[in-house]
């Protein structure tokens, strides 16, 4: 799937509207479950896709494979946006008590974040992390969460929730380099 | 940016990909990321392993008004035919016309399109590595053309050409490879064309440069103007 991705990126950088159609459709399944992730509302993940592949458009001569697989660089993109939506709203209607997170947080799906990683070394990695430091760096990852609403979903000092941020990542580059 | 140790460089890469940078911190980053390939490195390494983590759930299609969005949204500010179609090798390639585009050609007086900033383009190799740098004065009206790590081609010179959507590609000249930087006077038209486009190319061509005044070879390389 990959090689096809890469195909219809270099045909987007050409200005191919076809491919970038293709591109599209391949894609924006998966790209727009991780804004919903970060968003948690279905309107402003719409706008997060929208100027996420607005930017591949502009940007898909850019891409090449340090920056991983076509849909590791496109996934890069959409976060990148939904943080940015996320970020210019008003903090305090960042962690809202919609019925979604409030299944997120009765049943938290990062309890068996481990067991859908399929890469050994990368699932070993994570393993290694205590368990304060990695659902504090996934929750940081998954949900846009800053180092504030991390603590306040933890229920731990900010200062704490730095330091295991900052421990986990620290680990993470050791064990993943 | 000053120089960093290796070890600030990985905290500050893992910060920004993870998104625990905010504000003014971000876009310092974003900054230093054009200045530093070690920082783009690292960058492009926490992206790669995060970013490729599993999702927590399943894909989810986007309502179809999503793509109509995407498809007026790149059509907006244009014509649609200018574009989506490709029109000619560049027409195509240059057709989204940005927001700066039209103030360029919109507010500014036609007949002086010169303001008091600087712009920059820097072009790239496929990892990244910068090989020129261009400056555009736009009070002066020349470009400052400064090979970053490039070498001369065999029987052939490396010509950059200012693109704008719909019109043919204008030749900027033949591009330094060797060190130190030279200046290219424009002339109006060159000038008005690059603000309107703010994108140039670089073709492989014969030793002088396109016989014909147009594209002759292969375009390796492809940038974009930024303001400073």
């Amino acid at each position: 799937m990959d090689t096809d991705l890469t195909d219809l990126i270099a045909r987007v950088a050409m200005r191919d509207q076809a491919a970038f159609q293709r591109l599209y459709t391949q894609t924006s399944g998966r790209l727009f479950s991780i804004c919903r992730q970060i968003l948690r509302d279905h309107h402003l993940a719409e706008e997060a896709l929208q100027e996420a592949f607005i930017q591949v458009w502009h940007h898909a001569s850019e891409y090449h494979c340090e920056r991983g697989s076509p849909l590791t660089w496109m996934s890069a993109i959409t976060r990148y946006r939904a943080l940015n939506i996320l970020r210019s709203r008003n903090p305090r209607e960042q962690i809202t008590d919609t019925a979604e997170a409030e299944e997120e947080t009765a049943t938290d799906p990062l309890d068996h974040f481990i067991n859908g990683i399929h890469d050994r070394k990368v699932h070993y990695c994570f393993e290694a992390l205590s368990q304060e430091q990695r659902q504090s760096v996934l929750l940081a990852f998954y949900h846009g969460y800053s180092h504030h609403e991390v603590a306040a979903r933890l229920q731990s000092p900010l200062g704490t929730v730095k330091s295991w941020i900052r421990r986990g990542l620290s680990s993470l580059r050791r064990c993943l380099s | 940016m000053k120089n960093i140790s290796q070890e600030v460089r990985q905290e500050l890469a893992a910060r920004y990909v993870l998104g625990i940078m905010h504000g003014k911190a971000r876009q310092r980053f974003e900054r230093w990321l054009m200045e530093s390939f070690e920082l783009r490195q690292e960058t492009w390494f926490w992206e790669r392993e995060l970013n490729n983590l599993p999702l927590l759930s399943e894909d989810s299609p986007p309502p179809q008004r999503v793509w109509k969005n995407i498809e007026h949204q790149l059509n907006g500010h244009s014509t649609k035919e200018k574009t989506w179609k490709r029109t000619s090798l560049f027409g195509g390639a240059l057709a989204a016309i940005t927001i700066s585009t039209l103030i360029a050609l919109l507010v500014l007086p036609q007949q002086d399109i010169r303001i008091s900033h600087e712009m920059i383009a820097v072009i790239q190799n496929q990892t990244a590595q910068p090989l020129w740098t261009i400056k555009l004065d736009e009070q002066g009206g020349y470009l400052v053309l400064r090979p970053e790590n490039i070498e001369k081609p065999t029987d052939k010179d490396y010509e950059l050409w200012l693109l704008k959507s719909g019109t043919q590609p204008v030749s900027a000249g033949v591009l330094p490879v060797s060190q130190g930087e030279i200046q290219v006077r424009l002339s109006p038209s060159q000038l008005q064309q690059l603000m309107a486009g703010q994108q140039i190319a670089v073709s492989l061509e014969p030793p002088g440069g396109s016989p014909t005044g147009q594209v002759t070879g292969p375009v390796l390389y492809q940038s974009t103007f930024v303001r400073l």
